[in-house]
């Protein structure tokens, strides 16, 4: 009945379209990069400011402050767009969406953002109680108490480490602090603006330059390097909750390493996607939690392989023995040509999804350019996953993914997760 | 294989939130960052002349090539060639509205059981295919339809088809299968809902406030406890309905021809019999005469909420009707724009946060009627509370109902309304959905193509008018109490 096809003869995907990009560094510091994509009538603009060591709370507010203030995001809507502004321990970002025809007067906006920024006093004591309200909220989150604990364990005192800023933290701030942050922090130097979408690239790179040639340079302050990484594991009992939450980071190389592409490939095949090994093993052979995953996260000196999984407390115990199994299984239960194959053409695959909208083309030349990597970084890509062999997969994996490398940390109900005291005996 | 509303212009969290310092979050959750709108009926004379003068370049037109199968599958080709990738997207005409009683969750579970393997594919199978070919797949499940999807480089198209055709065929239906995802839902209630602070709201305690019967009251995740009760005859029986080819739409956008989409339809999905097409439950119900309250206590949660919801008209006989109230929502409490959020939010600071949307589920385009727009408010704690919120909100309303918006506030709303949609539409997953809905609601996918011009078609008479319809006798409001407010 069913007409044959042969679905064992999995086509490639075509070789990838490498994204014409634009460069060029205006004299006061200021890396631009354009690129046309005609899809769809709009400019995507990301303009990201190193922001390494600046006060977190005053950065909260200042970027709150900027995102809110009614006269900007009056002009914004005019344009048919929208623009917004978030902070982490590394960059400040400003971004924008507009439709295409409106990208001059977006920059112009962005411009006066940049250099004549007003911080309205009558409006700053709304961004401090937005912010005061947004961190009460986010503070009876399960999942932010795992994350903040596992970055302290990971980071301790260094920026990376650092919980949120506390209400009183906001309070305690002055419109004269983001206004001083402002005037040191927010320069071109350092700073990368990309632009996305349906102009002419070469064009808008002399608009840039135009409009945002003057801003002025400042003192660059470089993030430093986190301490030394000390493995190890930790519970943060939470009587009452329903669901357990595991979280796990194990140190990676970076983009640019040899070995990356080894580890990557690694990371997908232990957790990465539906198809992977803890996916089979968590969810579709025992039904224990909805999404368990792995990912890579890199920021700018920090690189790990993340570990994440939701279970209820009465499957706890036994979910974390299926992580620890899994994550040992990669050095014990080599990945095999046929995984190896699949987590690369997946690799591959996703990378042309991801390039085949506006906002992700945008946000991937963000992301590589934070980095140090230019678009021939792509170009390599699908080169570099092929080169790999089974057995580096395998090294990778032992090198990078071995529990005892991991900072644990654990959120449950440990009476209930454990009765009596087997966790002394588990793997955690 | 979530339950959701699909895209939602406006956030419907009912609670601002920032990341500050948040320098390695480890919870890397994959949010969803589509934005999408709504729009739809022939665009009357006046309003093409509108559009036809205006040199704004705002839209983009999809070219669209229906076909029908003799077993009543509707196929629908759009052609666009920007990227080597692909979208398949099986969109089948049954959601949680259409659960009989007793059944609450089972729409949604059964999603769940599409990716248990069929005739041809062990389970698990489907998902190597199609990560295989470099590709994404997902199954979601919403009040009025349900979909399933892959999304991958171009090269992949006829694996996409051959496996939607094989599960729509014969999925199977195991025990073992039932028994896993069963659980694998009752994890995804547990994250969603029961341990998540406003996880829920306001969809949950809305529908049986502004509704009364089953179909639009009922949780359409259901209830744990009776989900453990399904079997694998129900499941069965539950696919012969609902599953017939006649009940579905396949709609094949981005890189592939007309001619060999069609030709891949033909292929692998003719021979899949014919059965009858089920009879969609009735499921209007009449408008509120007197307002409805309610109030409920989240344990979790550690600040106040409240949610208010009025019937809006029929997206589908009524679409220039309808986008009138998806324009007022802007109006009222966009970020920027928005009347309340400048008074409430911004000026005299009762409310942390106030949003108005469409759909209980911040569903706005793909849902049928009876449904609703949605305002949520966070009140600040020690601040004057919901009724005299509630009270402000009317005066706005009465406001625009009277007045009407100024030209240059209906002209950006209008403008940001049409970028979020062309911003949404690049995305293969939203188009190839709402190409499908819309040619299963309204019966014509090339709704798509209208609904830029005929958003900025809306006259100030028509928020006026969707304002006026506003009343505090036609609204149903529930208040969220927080058990962990400190």
């Amino acid at each position: 009945m069913t007409p044959a096809f042969d679905l064992l003869d999995v086509p490639a995907p075509n070789p990838l379209r490498i994204p014409d990009v634009h460069e060029r560094t205006l004299p006061n510091g200021l890396r631009t990069l354009a690129t046309r994509r005609t899809s769809t009538p709009l400019a995507e603009v990301c303009l990201s400011i190193p922001f390494a060591h600046a006060d977190a709370a005053t950065a909260v507010l200042l970027a709150g402050a900027l995102s809110d203030e009614t006269r900007t995001q009056d002009r914004a809507r005019a344009m048919g767009g929208g623009l917004s502004a978030a902070v982490d321990a590394d960059r400040l970002r400003i971004a924008g969406s507009v439709l295409a025809d409106q990208l001059p007067a977006f920059l112009a906006l962005l411009e006066e953002i940049v250099t004549a920024p007003a911080y309205p006093a009558g409006e700053f004591a709304i961004t401090v109680d937005n912010a005061v309200q947004g961190t009460i909220a986010i503070l009876a989150s399960p999942a932010h108490h795992v994350a903040e604990a596992l970055n302290t364990r990971m980071f301790g005192d260094h920026p990376y480490g650092r919980p949120s800023p506390r209400p009183e933290e906001f309070r305690e701030t002055s419109r004269d602090a983001v206004l001083a942050l402002h005037a040191e922090r927010v320069v071109p130097t350092g700073a990368s603006v990309v632009l996305a979408g349906d102009f002419d690239p070469a064009a808008a790179l002399d608009l840039v330059e135009r409009t945002l040639g003057g801003w002025r340079p400042g003192p660059g302050v470089p993030m430093r390097r986190p301490g030394p990484w000390l493995p190890g594991k930790s519970v943060v009992d939470e009587p009452g909750v329903s669901q357990s939450l595991l979280r796990m980071a194990m140190p990676a190389p970076r983009y640019a390493a040899p070995d990356y592409p080894a580890l990557a490939l690694a990371a997908m095949v232990f957790g990465g996607y539906f198809s992977s090994r803890l996916v089979q093993n968590i969810r579709e052979d025992k039904g224990f939690s909805y999404s368990p995953r792995s990912s890579l996260l890199h920021v700018a000196e920090a690189h790990l392989t993340t570990v994440s999984l939701d279970v209820v407390t009465a499957n706890t115990a036994a979910a974390v023995e299926e992580v620890h199994a899994e994550l040992t299984g990669l050095a014990d239960r080599p990945v095999t040509p046929e995984e190896l194959d699949r987590a690369r053409r997946y690799s591959v695959g996703t990378l042309r999804l991801r390039l085949a909208t506006l906002t992700g083309l945008a946000a991937t030349l963000c992301e590589l350019d934070l980095h140090g990597l230019g678009v021939s970084w792509l170009g390599g890509h699908d080169a570099r996953l092929a080169a790999v062999t089974p057995d580096e997969v395998t090294a990778a994996a032992r090198r990078y993914l071995s529990p005892e490398k991991a900072v644990t940390v654990l959120l449950c109900d440990e009476e209930r997760a454990y009765p009596g005291s087997f966790r002394t005996q588990s793997s955690l | 294989m979530t339950f959701t509303g699909g895209e939602t212009v406006f956030t419907r969290t009912g609670r601002r939130r920032q990341s500050g310092g948040d320098a390695v979050p480890a919870n890397t959750e994959a949010a969803s960052a589509e934005v999408m709108t709504l729009r739809r009926g022939r665009p009357d004379a006046a309003s093409v002349a509108t559009v036809m003068n205006s040199t704004l370049r705002a839209d983009r037109r999809y070219q669209l090539t229906p076909h029908v199968l003799p077993n009543g599958l509707r196929v629908l080709v759009a052609p666009g060639h920007d990227a080597e990738v692909v979208a398949a997207t099986v969109v089948y005409d049954v959601g949680s509205r259409s659960e009989p009683r007793g059944f609450s969750g089972f729409a949604h579970l059964f999603e769940h059981l599409m990716f248990q393997g069929s005739a041809n594919l062990p389970r698990g199978a489907h998902a190597h295919y199609v990560q295989s070919c470099g590709g994404v797949f997902n199954g979601t499940t919403h009040l009025d339809y349900t979909e399933y999807y892959q999304v991958l480089p171009s090269a992949g198209v006829e694996h996409a088809v051959f496996l939607e055709a094989d599960r729509m065929r014969s999925p199977s239906l195991t025990a073992a299968g039932l028994a896993n995802q069963i659980d694998v839902v009752a994890e995804e209630i547990t994250g969603a809902i029961v341990s998540r602070p406003y996880g829920g709201f306001p969809w949950l305690q809305l529908a049986p406030l502004l509704f009364d019967s089953f179909e639009n009251s009922h949780n359409g995740y259901g209830a744990i406890d009776e989900l453990r009760t399904a079997t694998t005859d129900q499941a069965q029986a539950f696919f012969e309905r609902y599953y017939a080819p006649g009940n579905a739409i396949l709609c094949l956008a981005g890189d592939v021809s007309a001619d060999r989409g069609i030709a891949l339809a033909e292929r692998y999905f003719s021979d899949i019999p014919a059965r009858p097409v089920p009879v969609r439950p009735v499921i209007a119900e009449p408008d509120l005469t007197a307002e409805r309250r309610d109030r409920f206590v989240d344990p979790l949660a550690p600040l106040p909420a409240f949610a208010s919801a009025w019937r809006v008209p029929d997206p589908v006989t009524d679409l220039r009707g309808y986008l009138a109230y998806l324009v007022l929502c802007l109006l009222l409490t966009d970020t920027a724009l928005g009347r309340l959020t400048r008074r409430l939010a911004r000026r005299d600071r009762w409310v942390s946060s106030v949003d108005c949307g469409l759909g209980l589920t911040g569903e706005v385009f793909g849902v049928r009627d009876p449904t609703c727009l949605v305002l949520t408010a966070g009140p600040v704690p020690g601040g004057p509370g919901t009724d005299a919120i509630l009270k402000a909100v009317d005066e706005e309303i009465e406001r625009l109902a009277t007045e009407g918006p100024d030209p240059a506030e209906l002209t950006a709303a209008t403008r940001t309304i049409s970028a979020q949609l062309v911003r949404m539409l690049d995305g293969l997953a939203a188009r190839a959905r709402l190409l499908a809905v819309f040619a299963l609601q309204h019966g014509d996918a090339g709704v798509i193509n209208e609904l830029g011009p005929l958003s900025r078609a809306v006259t100030a008479d028509d928020i006026r008018t969707a304002a006026a319809t506003l009343r505090p006798e036609r609204r149903a409001t529930v208040e969220l109490h927080p058990g962990a407010a400190r």
